[in-house]
């Protein structure tokens, strides 16, 4: 979408309330695309022309509704973040009769800018772009003339849309969780520094903890989003003597890692120390003993809330700017049973 | 219908039934330039009453067409389907042929939903992406659709099926385990009616009969899940059976052999060579000791079925009927190293 709106724009929902029908007949009656009397139509255009209403051209005068069509550009071969984000998208999609067009950018620049030259000349409705994980990202060239939203990692121009799961809350529930079961010298282990999520989730920890009046048992340590990296740094606490007794990862590889190499020390889980990691990625939180507690990113809803707003955004030819942050929920399971 | 052939309504058509001038119906539908809303209204029903459709953008003139793949994964897009699509995007991308992707959920009337909705959008091909290695019942495709079924193959003669051919790994593997002087092997399967355990099965129990061996325990159906693995061996272990070797139906169920092993002090790969199936890097990345495998080649068998798609879109006559084995991979690992 452009980047520069004018400060009180004329929408169809305008339009429709002068003429007395609904934004879908008035996006019919523009675009000449759909059933509509002559005398409604007229009706519609009267009121556009009082309104001095301008129809965004490019929408309307390609038959955008013919393809019903989403492209979906990918940035990480389709992992194991996107695919419940692709999910959620698809089934929002269908349930109005559209399909997604689905090219993996793999968070390229160029592939992308390709890609969506590729998309625009099949006239597409709209286009998602999906991350790879949480993180701030250059939004695509402005020049895009269909809307654009952003799930997962979400666009640094404040005009554009996003849709991300919150998960700075979903680790502070993370801890809270854990001071509700009685535990207060808490670690914390993520992976690698420089991504967002790990520093988005360990500020958002110590705040939980700071709220109590408490801090972090150790400081935080970073490494990768691997088991290898969980039992190596619960390895690691147990040798520096640090008295810990609950831990919480930055996901639930991690987190079973952590529980792997307790276990191995006769540390015993939850008896002694808690253990709650995040994603409630099925394959790690079940095979885990024990199973895991962790934080749910809603991943589904993500792509569903984001899915939703394109297709709001094509029917208003509007979209609201801003990032829009989707609650995780916290899982509970046997790792954090209490003492 | 062929599309190459049908009779093309020009916009010089369009613009004469509308009264203005080429140049205006290009402006109109394309949405660069100024054009009164009123004149691209008579150009839109023009268009409408026409059917006409309007080429590509400049740039696309050359001939190539846009083309697009229906895909119905059917595992929740799961770990093997996305290597799988990954692999056709590669062959499809360069070719500009976009994937247009449903979700089947294994149902065959959401299959069949989805084809008919390929069908109306006049789709180039279809590619049916199966939740494992089983035969499957053809989907009603009309027309000459080219149709292609990946991991889950069509018991039709008349289609193409790309799969991995799983026996030839499960051979190889039950090679491996002798070559590194194991004699006394014990089989740990998934359900026993799942394809995919009894094709596996019986080919390590081939390899041994040609060794003059047999397996040192009945095999053990399950499930295809860590847990399964753990209740296995521990299964094993109190039958008192010998054994120097584990062959497993899959890495998961490796992956729990392998912590009951180390739980009973039984030393891996010392005292007992184990082997999963899949490659599946999360797996193997976390065993202890990394896990000798055998990788699926889904990422070959992607590109295999959208190579025979992109071949038979053209019309090119030589893509064979039936199905298509690509071969699996041994990728020996630490938990079969000879002593």
């Amino acid at each position: 979408m452009a980047p520069s709106k004018p400060a009180k724009r004329v929408t169809s929902a305008d339009v429709a309330v002068r003429a007395g029908v609904s934004v879908s007949t008035v996006s019919k009656a523009l675009s000449g695309n759909g059933a509509v009397s002559r005398e409604t139509r007229d009706r519609v255009l009267a009121a556009a022309k009082q309104l001095g209403f301008t129809a965004r051209t490019t929408t309307t005068s390609r038959n955008a509704r013919l393809t019903q069509t989403i492209g979906v550009i990918t940035s990480d071969n389709v992992g194991r973040l996107t695919v419940p984000v692709l999910l959620g998208a698809t089934e929002t999609l269908a349930m109005n009769g559209f399909a997604l067009l689905l090219l993996d950018g793999r968070g390229d620049p160029i592939r992308e800018q390709q890609f969506i030259s590729s998309l625009l000349r099949r006239n597409v409705d709209g286009i998602l772009m999906t991350g790879a994980g949480e993180f701030s990202r250059e939004p695509v060239r402005t020049d895009v003339p269909v809307p654009i939203v952003y799930a997962m990692a979400w666009s640094k121009d404040p005009a554009d849309s996003s849709v991300v799961p919150d998960d700075a809350e979903g680790a502070r529930m993370a801890a809270r969780h854990l001071l509700a079961t009685s535990r207060e010298r808490i670690v914390f282990v993520s992976g690698p520094e420089r991504d967002d999520a790990s520093r988005s989730r360990s500020a958002a920890v110590e705040e939980a903890l700071d709220e109590h009046g408490l801090s972090l048992a150790s400081p935080p340590v970073f490494g990768e989003w691997s088991e290898r990296w969980g039992r190596q740094a619960a390895a690691q606490f147990v040798k520096s003597g640090v008295d810990f007794d609950g831990v919480i990862c930055g996901n639930d590889q991690i987190a079973r890692g952590v529980t792997e190499a307790l276990r191995d020390q006769r540390i015993d889980v939850p008896g002694r120390v808690g253990v709650i990691g995040f994603d409630n990625w099925d394959v790690m939180v079940e095979a885990s003993r024990p199973r895991l507690s962790t934080i749910d990113m809603s991943l589904r809803e993500v792509g569903n809330i984001a899915a939703g707003l394109l297709l709001k955004g094509i029917e208003e030819q509007h979209l609201e700017p801003g990032i829009r942050r989707v609650d995780c929920q916290l899982i509970i399971r046997e790792s954090t049973a209490p003492f | 219908m062929d599309r190459d052939t049908e009779q093309r309504i020009t916009a010089g058509d369009v613009a004469r039934r509308a009264g203005v001038s080429t140049s205006t119906v290009s402006k109109a539908l394309s949405g660069n330039g100024v054009v009164r809303t009123e004149t691209r209204l008579r150009v839109l029903e023009a268009a409408k009453e026409l059917h006409y459709r309007p080429p590509l953008r400049e740039g696309e003139s050359d001939g190539t067409k846009a083309r697009t793949i229906g895909v119905i994964t059917n595992d929740r897009f799961g770990r093997l389907t996305v290597p799988v699509l990954l692999g056709a995007f590669e062959a499809l991308a360069q070719h500009e042929v976009a994937l247009l992707l449903c979700d089947g959920r294994g149902d065959r009337i959401r299959e069949q939903y989805f084809v008919e909705m390929f069908q109306r959008r006049r789709i180039d091909g279809i590619l049916v992406a199966g939740s494992g290695a089983f035969p499957r019942p053809a989907l009603h495709v009309e027309g000459s659709i080219p149709t292609v079924y990946a991991l889950a193959w069509s018991v039709s003669d008349h289609d193409m099926s790309f799969v991995p051919h799983d026996a030839g790994g499960a051979a190889a593997i039950a090679e491996h385990l002798l070559a590194t002087g194991r004699r006394r092997i014990a089989y740990i399967a998934g359900p026993q009616r799942d394809t995919a355990s009894q094709v596996r099965l019986a080919e390590v129990r081939r390899v041994l009969g040609e060794n003059a061996l047999e397996l040192s325990h009945e095999p053990l159906f399950g499930q295809w899940s860590e847990a399964w693995g753990r209740q296995a061996t521990t299964q094993l272990i109190h039958s008192g059976a010998p054994f120097d070797g584990i062959a497993c139906a899959s890495d998961q169920i490796a992956r729990g052999a392998l912590e009951v092993l180390r739980e009973n002090e039984i030393r891996v790969p010392e005292s007992v060579g184990v082997t999963g199936f899949d490659n599946w890097d999360v797996m193997v990345e976390a065993s202890r000791p990394p896990l000798t495998t055998v990788d699926l080649s889904l990422h070959d068998v992607g590109v295999a079925a959208g190579l025979a798609i992109l071949h038979a879109m053209k019309g090119e006559p030589n893509v064979a009927k039936g199905i298509h084995r690509i071969d699996c991979q041994l990728v020996p690992r630490e938990s079969t190293a000879m002593s």
